[in-house]
Formats: C-alpha cells, sequence, structure tokens
C-alpha cells in the first residue's frame, strides 16, 4: 500500500481507497473513475499530478492526490 | 437531412411556436460535444438566457424532429445529479422539473463508462431518456456494437458524430421514443435500507441525499454495475499519437514553459502586432481621421446652424469624432482580435493545460490553476470575466479573483491601447509596466489569501485531449461576446463623452483639473490636462487610457510621464460596468471596499513610481 503521490510517473496504479473525509471531493473524484478497484495510469507528478483513467485525463493536487491510497 | 418524413418548413415553426411544444433536454458531461450536438440538431432560432436566480446560461432553440417541433434546451456539463455547482444545480433542476420532456444523454464514446455512470443516475430518477455517443469520428476503429448495451440498459443507444454530422437524423427519431430503462443497482444493506427508510421520493432523490454520508460505497457500486454493462471492455485510447504529445508538451513542466511563451507570443502579434497595430492605424488615420471626421465635420457644419450641437457632435469632446473614434477605431479591432484568439485557445482544449501549468503560482495568491479561465478572459473584458468567477468553488478565491481582475487584468480594449504606448518607448518602459503590474497581483493576491477568511477549493480538473478547433464555432463565439462587448462599452463611451463635453462647456473642467493638479501635477508629476483621462477613467479605464494615449501621440507626455500615467489607469478599477458587476456578484459593501482600495492602490503606485523614476 501507498500514496498517488508517492507513485511514479508512467507506471498503472489500482486504486484501493481514498482518505479523504470531504463528501464533494470524494463524489468529484469518483466521477472521474477515481473509485476503489480502478486501475489508473500516472502520467506525471509536476506540476500537477496527473493520471489518465480509461480515457480521462485528470490534473489534481498534489494533496489531493495523498488522500488516495493504491496498492 | 434525409428524414423519412416532411421537414417543417421555417413559416411552421413560426407559427407552431406560438403554442408550447414538448420538451428535448440534452445532458451530459462536460467536454462530449454536447454544445456542437445542440447545434447541429436546432441550426437556427437560438436564445440564450440565464436560469432563473443564477448566472448559468441555457440555450434553447426550436427544432424539427421529424415533423414534430420540439423545443430542445441545452444544460450545462454535470457530472451528476446531485448538484454540486451552480451549473449542476441548474442541470438537475431542469431535468427534474420537466418531468414530462423527453432527454437525450449526451456522451463521449470513447469515453462510455463516465456517460453510463451518468445513465445510472437518470434511471434513478425515473427519467424516459436516450444515450447519444458522440465523437464516433474520434474511434481509431469502426464503431462497435452497442445492441447488447442498449438491451442491457432498456435505453436506445446511438452511437453519431456531431462534427462529422454522422446519424443525427437516426439520433433524432430514437428520441421520439425514450425509454426508462431497467437496470437496477444495489448499494448493500445499509444504504439500501436508509433508501427504504424514505418514503415519498425517487430512488434517485433518496441516494442525492445519501451521497453526503456514503459518496464512496455509492460510487462503488455504480462503477461496479458499469464495469458488468461493459463487460469489463475497457474504453480504447483514441487520441492520436500527435495530439496526445502535443497536449502533454503544453503541460509539461520543463516543456511547458517555452510552450506557454510561444502561444504568449502567437497572440501578442495577433493581439498586439496586427489588432492594436495595424488595424488600429489603418482605422484611426486612415478612415476615421482622414475621411469620416472630416466629412461629419462637414455635414455637421452644414446641417447643424447651433453651435453648442455642432461642437457636442464633432467638437474636440465630440460625440463622434472622439466616442465613436475611440470605440470604432482603438477599441473594436483590438477586442475582435482578443476573442478570436481567445477563442482558438478555448476550443483547442490548452486552457486546461494552461490551468496545470499556473497552478503552484496560483495556490500563493489563495487559488488554483482553474482560476485561470476567469483570469485569462479577464484580458478581454473584465466584467464578462467577473461574471465567470462563479466556476470557481469558493466565496474567497471568488474574492480574490474579482479584485485582481478590477485591478491588475488590463481588459483588451485598454490593453491595446497600453501596448500602442509602450511600442515607442521600448524595453525598459515595458519590463517596468509588467514588472509593476505582476508584481501587484502576486502581493495583492498573496496578502488577500492571508486576510481574507475561508478556504480555497479543490484542483480536480478534467483535461480534454487537445482538439483541432472548428472556426465557424468559433465565428459564433466572437460574434456573441463582441455583441455583448460594444453593448457595454458604447453607450459609456457616449456618456463618458457627453460628460466631459458638459463639463468643459461649464467650465467645470478647467477647474476640476486645477483641483486635482495637487495630485495629478503634484505628486504623479503630470501635465495638469492628464485629469481628464483619470475623470473618463472613472467610467472606463480604456477610454482613459485613450486619452492618455492621444496626449502621447501629442507629444504632451515624456516617456517617464507615459509609464507612470499608464500604470495608474491600469490598476484603477475598469469601468462603471464591472463596478456594478461586482456589486450585483459579491455585495455593495465587498465591491465599495475593493474599489476604494483599488483607487488608493493604483495612484499610490503612481507617485512612488514617480518619486522613484523622477520626471
Amino acid at each position: 500500500m501507498s500514496i498517488l503521490s508517492d507513485v511514479a510517473a508512467g507506471s498503472d496504479v489500482r486504486v484501493a481507497g481514498l482518505r479523504s473525509t470531504s463528501p464533494s471531493r470524494v463524489s468529484r473524484l469518483t466521477s472521474f473513475g477515481i473509485v476503489p478497484g480502478a486501475w489508473v495510469h500516472v502520467v506525471a507528478t509536476r506540476p500537477a499530478v496527473l493520471l489518465r483513467c480509461g480515457n480521462t485525463s485528470v490534473a489534481l493536487d498534489e494533496e489531493i492526490a495523498r488522500e488516495v491510497v493504491v496498492g | 437531412m434525409s428524414c423519412s418524413c416532411e421537414p417543417l418548413s421555417a413559416e411552421m415553426i413560426e407559427t407552431a411556436s406560438q403554442q408550447q411544444p414538448r420538451r428535448m433536454i440534452l445532458v451530459g458531461n462536460a467536454n462530449v460535444g454536447k454544445s456542437l450536438l445542440f447545434t447541429r440538431l436546432t441550426r437556427r432560432y437560438v436564445t440564450v438566457s440565464n436560469y432563473p436566480g443564477t448566472t448559468v446560461e441555457l440555450a434553447r432553440a426550436k427544432a424539427d424532429f421529424c415533423g414534430e417541433l420540439r423545443e430542445v434546451i441545452d444544460t450545462p456539463g454535470t457530472s451528476g445529479l446531485n448538484a454540486r455547482s451552480d451549473d449542476e444545480r441548474v442541470t438537475r433542476d431542469v431535468l427534474l422539473g420537466n418531468r414530462d420532456a423527453d432527454v437525450i444523454l449526451v456522451g463521449d464514446i470513447t469515453n462510455m463508462r463516465r456517460t453510463l455512470l451518468l445513465a445510472l443516475q437518470l434511471i434513478e430518477h425515473g427519467i424516459r431518456f436516450v444515450i447519444c455517443l458522440n465523437m464516433a469520428d474520434e474511434l481509431p476503429q469502426s464503431v462497435p456494437d452497442l445492441s447488447l448495451l442498449s438491451s442491457r440498459l432498456g435505453i436506445p443507444v446511438i452511437a453519431a458524430s456531431a462534427l462529422r454530422e454522422w446519424n443525427l437524423e437516426r439520433l433524432k427519431r430514437a428520441a421520439m421514443q425514450p425509454a426508462a430503462g431497467k437496470v437496477r443497482v444495489l448499494y448493500g444493506s445499509e444504504v439500501e435500507a436508509a433508501v427504504a427508510d424514505m418514503n415519498g421520493v425517487t430512488r434517485g432523490e433518496a441516494l442525492a441525499r445519501l451521497e453526503e454520508a456514503h459518496a464512496l460505497p455509492i460510487a462503488a457500486a455504480r462503477h461496479a454495475a458499469v464495469e458488468q454493462l461493459l463487460d469489463g471492455r475497457g474504453d480504447e485510447h483514441a487520441v492520436s499519437g500527435f495530439r496526445d504529445a502535443l497536449g502533454r508538451i503544453t503541460m509539461h513542466r520543463i516543456w511547458g514553459v517555452p510552450a506557454l511563451l510561444f502561444v504568449l507570443f502567437i497572440g501578442w502579434l495577433f493581439v498586439g502586432k496586427l489588432g492594436a497595430g495595424v488595424l488600429v492605424d489603418f482605422l484611426q488615420t486612415k478612415v476615421f481621421e482622414a475621411h469620416l471626421n472630416v466629412w461629419a465635420r462637414r455635414l455637421v457644419d452644414a446641417l447643424v446652424p447651433v453651435h453648442f450641437l455642432r461642437e457636442l457632435l464633432v467638437g474636440p469632446y465630440g460625440l463622434i469624432t472622439m466616442a465613436l473614434t475611440y470605440a470604432i477605431a482603438i477599441v473594436l479591432p483590438v477586442v475582435i482580435t482578443f476573442f478570436l484568439f481567445f477563442g482558438i485557445l478555448e476550443d483547442s482544449g490548452y486552457l486546461p493545460r494552461l490551468a496545470v501549468m499556473l497552478h503552484r503560482t496560483f495556490r500563493r495568491i489563495g487559488l488554483n490553476g482553474k482560476a485561470v479561465l476567469p483570469m485569462v478572459l479577464g484580458l478581454g473584458c473584465d466584467t464578462m470575466a467577473t461574471l465567470t468567477t462563479r466556476i470557481l468553488e469558493t466565496k474567497k478565491e471568488r474574492v480574490i479573483v474579482t479584485i485582481l481582475l478590477a485591478l491588475g487584468v488590463p481588459c483588451s480594449a485598454q490593453l491595446g491601447v497600453i501596448i500602442a504606448m509602450l511600442a515607442p518607448l521600448g524595453a525598459r518602459a515595458t519590463a517596468i509596466w509588467l514588472f509593476v503590474t505582476i508584481g501587484t497581483m502576486l502581493l495583492v493576491g498573496a496578502l488577500a489569501s492571508k486576510v481574507l477568511p475561508g478556504e480555497s477549493g479543490d484542483f480536480i480538473l478534467e483535461i480534454p485531449p487537445m482538439r483541432m478547433p472548428k472556426l465557424s464555432n468559433i465565428a459564433i463565439k466572437v460574434a456573441a461576446r463582441t455583441e455583448w462587448y460594444l453593448k457595454e462599452a458604447v453607450p459609456l463611451f457616449l456618456a463618458g463623452t457627453l460628460l466631459l463635453y458638459l463639463l468643459d462647456a461649464a467650465n467645470l473642467l478647467v477647474r476640476l483639473q486645477r483641483a486635482l493638479a495637487p495630485l495629478v501635477v503634484g505628486l504623479l508629476g503630470l501635465p495638469a490636462q492628464s485629469s481628464n483621462a483619470f475623470v473618463v477613467g472613472f467610467l472606463r479605464r480604456d477610454y482613459g487610457a485613450a486619452g492618455l494615449f492621444a496626449m502621447q501621440r501629442a507629444g504632451q507626455l515624456s516617456p517617464t510621464q507615459t509609464i507612470v500615467a499608464l500604470t495608474v489607469i491600469t490598476l484603477f478599477v475598469p469601468c462603471v460596468a464591472n463596478f456594478f458587476v461586482m456589486v450585483k456578484e459579491r455585495g455593495a459593501r465587498t465591491a465599495t471596499a475593493a474599489a476604494l482600495f483599488i483607487t488608493v492602490y493604483s495612484f499610490g503606485t503612481g507617485v512612488l513610481l514617480h518619486a522613484i523614476l523622477g520626471s
């Protein structure tokens, strides 16, 4: 288990959980396909964390990426 | 257009629109080509209006659906029906407030999962709809068979391409017979028990209320259901290699910087050189000064016998010779070239990438990358940009952006004048102006983010693929924005000129100049006459800047005086319209406090600059 912000650019990881306490943040992340069980591809980590889930590309603040547990 | 049935003629649509036709609502995620589909389905009679009580725009148009008339409504892009933002609330209210309407759920065929997530929510709300999987032209392979998916959902699913106008007639026919769907997602015992406890609401409404407390289990169950519907088949990677690479370079932590500089350079060439240089020069000297104003003077001299009225029209503060010359010759070319450039940036998908690049800088001033849209739009029109601050999540961010727009972001009209004034002064003057303006935004933003209470919003932003902008789409937007701008600006130009004329006629202008002399002449080191620019600057700062431009051209301002005057007018409150929008959006107290602060700050900076630079 590690957190998304620690994953190197170019890797594929499986989402294990979301540690966020904000419901709006959780529902925004899940609407982009960032849900437990889903595979995401980490495209870049700077200047923001850039993910690809399916055909959706999403940019996240590093702090939010810290709340995504991957394994 | 190969409809199997007789299409309605324009007159029939006109007559039939007297009665209220059945409604057809388009919903879908953002970036799925919904608006283009709307344009393709309707083609004419579009009206754009604000949803009651909000600034969210709804486009409506009458359209012929196989011989029957429908009122098509385009809703803002949404990612769910639980109304997290103004946009989403409007979409939800339109959907749930028109239970007898037909609905088309528009999705991106390369991104079926997100479309299906929305479809499951529509089914739970008992909405009757069809699914249009748009952007079939972007599929790398042929369109997959959708009949299994359709029968599993119990909803007609049609692949289409709004861009290539493929399958739209089939979509129209299908949309006449929407279905309620038959998939039922089970959410586990805890959520299901809570749903069962809520009487008198639909399953969808009950789940929407439970999302606050059970966001993750609800989302996970929906995703699992979508995977089942698709048999775990992945969405094919659709973006071509070149566009993908281009998209990545523009937000690369190193290569993104030269890419940004390149975009800025193109913008400067297009708006600065072509718009503010070539076109303004041509219109001002060749068209207005050499011909139109000469003719106008002759005509007025011949037809108007009263001196007072003649001066009002064609005098030094004349409505034609001053107001219209400024509005059309100086402002219009810059506004049009800027909105063209902005439209290309918008439709190419570059702006979200710019948001990623600037996110860290913006975080220091209490904002996040999403603030890029209102800030860049502010370079077109600050009033319009202040209205778009609603896309920001928190009140704190909205207040910060409102202040920064009013303070440091010159609108296109003003920018044109500024570029023209800086051109003869050279690099040092430009560097000073840039340093003061950008420094001001960073300083005031950082202070505001410390002083103002509240939180900044989350930076979670979808990055759509880079796309080739469609000229017809951009042309529509440029026309709408330019029209909006002219309606805002020209009346104020006329009012400002009238004010100057009346002050001059009553001999008050000289007195006002004398009254302002200690500040303008003493502290800023400017000629007394430049007070005129600041007086009209209260109405519109670009108009004020245009006055300074005229003085510089007439050799009445030294290079140092130009820099000081230019800096003050740049940092000034944009215009009366912007102030009213600030009052409307942020409240009278915040707006007045901001305007007072900006006035003091802009003159204070000018005084400081004069003290440093000398005269």
